[in-house]
């Protein structure tokens, strides 16, 4: 009886492993990737004249840089379902009364599917992400 | 003593009890190596030489992203600390032979906050080690003075 029980309960378990999907970061490759990304994403902001002004005052600062890079990290791998805790300010929070405009939105989504162009992220995994972000433009734009 | 003492211990409470709070929670990207990003104005290259200058300094260690923008004239590069500043304007001059100058961005006007941001994000950590000092003179406070007695120092 003792064994039926154990074989049944082993029984389940594969099952419930067969049924688990990776999540969105697995699937991303883990914290190193996603800041791969981001170092590109980062680049890619300071070099597009149409927002770069706006982080002239962060790349001046190295700990700012560090903060802004961070908080970045986290946030999209704690979206992705990782074991990152992001630990800054809100979306709201940290966008209120800087004005930002559609254009400029628009320009830093672009420069982020640019960087996960350039590592090949697959199409379902850079919808899945910007998913994920895309909710935040009502947080950022016009405030 | 006693006094001293009772100091000590309120110390060591403050500065634990704030550090607890103040501390944030662990991250794996704690972990990652520190980078800089730096830009370079690189106006007159030409779009398929600065593409592959970018390409090229992709390659070294320690560079973790470049970004070429013909728009803006920029080579933008994320770089740990295998280089400074002026190490990489110095190899990326040595690569190509159009004139390349570190780009200063224009400082946005408005109040900035004048304590600088590495003791904003440091302080946790200060209040931590103050409270281990705090707590280590008071423990000593405690057992010196039977220490001495019994080795007869005192």
């Amino acid at each position: 009886m003792a064994i039926l029980f154990l074989a049944s309960f082993a029984l389940a378990s594969c099952d419930k492993d067969d049924e688990a999907t990776p999540t969105l970061y697995d699937r991303l490759g883990g914290v190193a990737a996603i800041s791969a990304v981001v170092d590109q994403f980062l680049t890619n902001v300071v070099g597009d004249n149409v927002i770069n002004a706006r982080f002239a005052a962060t790349v001046a600062n190295p700990a700012r840089t560090q903060l802004l890079r961070n908080n970045l990290i986290d946030q999209i791998c704690a979206g992705a379902g990782g074991p990152c805790q992001y630990k800054g300010k809100t979306m709201l929070e940290s966008h209120k009364g800087m004005n930002i405009t559609q254009a400029e939105f628009n320009a830093l989504v672009g420069d982020l599917v640019a960087a996960l162009d350039k590592f090949n992220v697959p199409q379902k995994e850079k919808d899945d992400l910007l998913a994920i972000l895309g909710p935040m433009q009502t947080d950022i734009v016009g405030k | 003593m006693k006094k001293i003492q009772v100091l000590l211990l309120i110390l060591a409470v403050v500065c634990l009890a704030a550090w607890i709070g103040l501390r944030k929670p662990y991250s794996p990207s704690d972990d990652l190596p520190l980078v800089t990003y730096t830009a370079f104005d690189v106006k007159g290259i030409n779009v398929a030489a600065g593409e592959a200058l970018a390409q090229h300094t992709r390659n070294w260690s320690g560079i973790t992203a470049t970004t070429f923008n013909p728009a803006s004239g920029l080579l933008v590069l994320s770089y740990t600390n295998a280089f400074t500043e002026n190490s990489l304007l110095a190899k990326l001059q040595a690569n190509t032979d159009t004139p390349i100058s570190k780009k200063v961005f224009e400082k946005p006007a408005g109040p900035a906050c004048p304590v600088p941001m590495s003791l904003i994000a440091a302080f946790p950590g200060y209040l931590f080690w103050a409270g281990l000092l705090f707590t280590g003179s008071l423990l000593l406070s405690l057992f010196m003075p039977p220490l001495q007695k019994r080795l007869n120092f005192g």
